[in-house]
């Protein structure tokens, strides 16, 4: 019986992806527009910038949330993920347009650090809420400051540190909500797709969906693979 | 030295006063679960602000200092749990206080600590207390440090610290071990501090930690190392 669960859950991941991956490849060949390269350049170093600000912003709201007793501001900076992407966007126009930055490179980064900080809040909380309240008390008595005990904190479990650099960076990628409202230019991968199926239908946008599925199930591998390698 | 005095602590509908604590020696607070003896640790500490009072350390009011400036010494009721390997600690923190913890180590007879990736709860303990003897604060806060050890871990760890002469405040429920390690008794009763009182029952306890000493006794192996 229990093999047979076992089967049964193995064929149901396999159908999930094959659904969205067979047809696909079978209908559509891959002739990607020009512009691709561009969108996924643009992605890549804005993610990585939008990264760099964000972890850090990351690591002090959730320990100064979970362990100095301003809990009070996680629900203020974690909300849009409940909400909408295109309402963040809408949220970020009035700035954005004020500052002069709509439709820019800058805006790009500003947005995925927007979108990506809860996400580096909702995993770091976990390893924040590991490390009892004892060790806590302790490290500071021991005169060390904030900063050294977040580090003594991270040093503990690189293998999370690194899964939430990456879902950081890949929320970053994936965005396309706020960036229709305050940054059409310079495309992004999400807006790339978006404007190619609008522009020349399904059969190239599905062709480039395709590809850029597969940079996605190979991200979802390392991100399984240092899931493994914190367990040992 | 230091000193607690006209100290009064109010979480929800407890209420805590301590008139007067002074910890020059071994000072052991007596008191049962829920009697607020890890609440007055933790207040000493700075994790906890007094609603009136003073704490002096060294005759240097701290009282509204946080934890890190307050040059105490902490270890907290639950084994600590280090995300590093005792090498690494002893080495980190030798460092933030600029002191080799090598003869530390030898003057506390817990060298075999070195060289070891993973410890057992009691030699946790005997590390946290090498730790906090490399900050050498002017006083330690031990909150039932024995609470979680076996028998001969308890023993070893208060062997430790018995060599140490630093001037101790320890809360325990337990009176054997009170007896065994204070100099100076208080005891924490219907919301007050009562104390301080001499300890006459050094020698009894003694005597009866050893009698009762069944792993011994018995021909069990594990004894403490001193």
């Amino acid at each position: 019986m229990e093999r047979f669960v076992k089967v049964l859950f193995v064929a149901a991941g396999l159908f999930y992806f094959g659904v969205l991956m067979v047809p696909p490849l079978i209908i559509h060949s891959f002739h990607p527009p020009s512009g691709f390269e561009s969108a996924l350049a643009t992605t890549a170093t804005a993610s990585t910038i939008a990264t760099v600000f964000s972890l850090p912003a990351a690591m002090l709201f959730t320990f100064y949330g979970l362990r100095r007793g301003v809990a009070a501001v996680l629900p203020a900076v974690t909300f849009s993920t409940a909400v909408p992407h295109t309402a963040i966007g809408l949220l970020l126009l009035p700035l954005f347009a004020r500052i002069g930055i709509v439709d820019t490179f800058p805006a790009v980064v500003a947005a995925m650090v927007v979108v990506s900080t809860p996400i580096g809040v909702g995993t770091l909380a976990t390893l924040f809420s590991q490390h009892n309240k004892n060790l806590d008390e302790f490290l500071q008595t021991l005169s060390l400051n904030d900063l050294s005990i977040i580090w003594l904190y991270l040093r503990s479990a690189p293998t999370t540190i690194a899964s939430t650099v990456l879902l950081m960076w890949l929320r970053s990628f994936s965005e396309l909500g706020a960036f229709l409202i305050v940054a059409v230019r310079p495309a992004t991968v999400g807006v790339y797709l978006y404007e190619t199926f609008l522009r020349l239908g399904s059969g190239p946008a599905v062709g480039v969906a395709l590809l850029v599925a597969v940079l996605g199930l190979v991200f979802s591998t390392v991100l399984f693979l240092l899931a493994r390698l914190a367990e040992r | 030295m230091l000193t607690v005095r006209d100290v009064e602590i109010r979480r929800g509908r407890f209420r805590l006063y301590v008139e007067r604590l002074e910890v020059g020696s071994h000072v052991v607070i007596l008191g049962r679960n829920g009697s607020g003896k890890s609440t007055l640790l933790q207040t000493i500490a700075g994790f906890i602000k007094p609603v009136k009072g003073t704490i002096a350390v060294d005759g240097v009011e701290v009282t509204g200092l946080p934890p890190r400036l307050r040059n105490l010494g902490y270890i907290p009721q639950e084994p600590v749990r280090l995300p590093m390997t005792p090498q690494e600690a002893l080495e980190y923190f030798g460092k933030v206080f600029g002191r080799d913890y090598r003869p530390l180590l030898e003057e506390l007879g817990v060298a075999h600590l070195l060289g070891k990736r993973k410890i057992s709860v009691g030699e946790g303990q005997l590390l946290a207390l090498a730790l906090v003897m490399l900050k050498d604060p002017a006083a330690l806060l031990l909150d039932e440090p024995v609470g979680s050890l076996d028998y001969p871990n308890k023993l070893s760890f208060w062997t430790v610290l018995k060599k140490l002469r630093k001037p101790a405040l320890i809360v325990t429920h337990d009176p054997l071990e009170a007896a065994y390690i204070a100099d100076v008794l208080y005891v924490i009763e219907d919301g007050r501090l009562w104390g301080p009182h001499p300890n006459t029952m050094r020698e009894l306890s003694m005597e009866a930690l050893q009698n009762f000493n069944l792993y011994e006794k018995l021909g069990a192996t594990g004894n403490p190392t001193p």
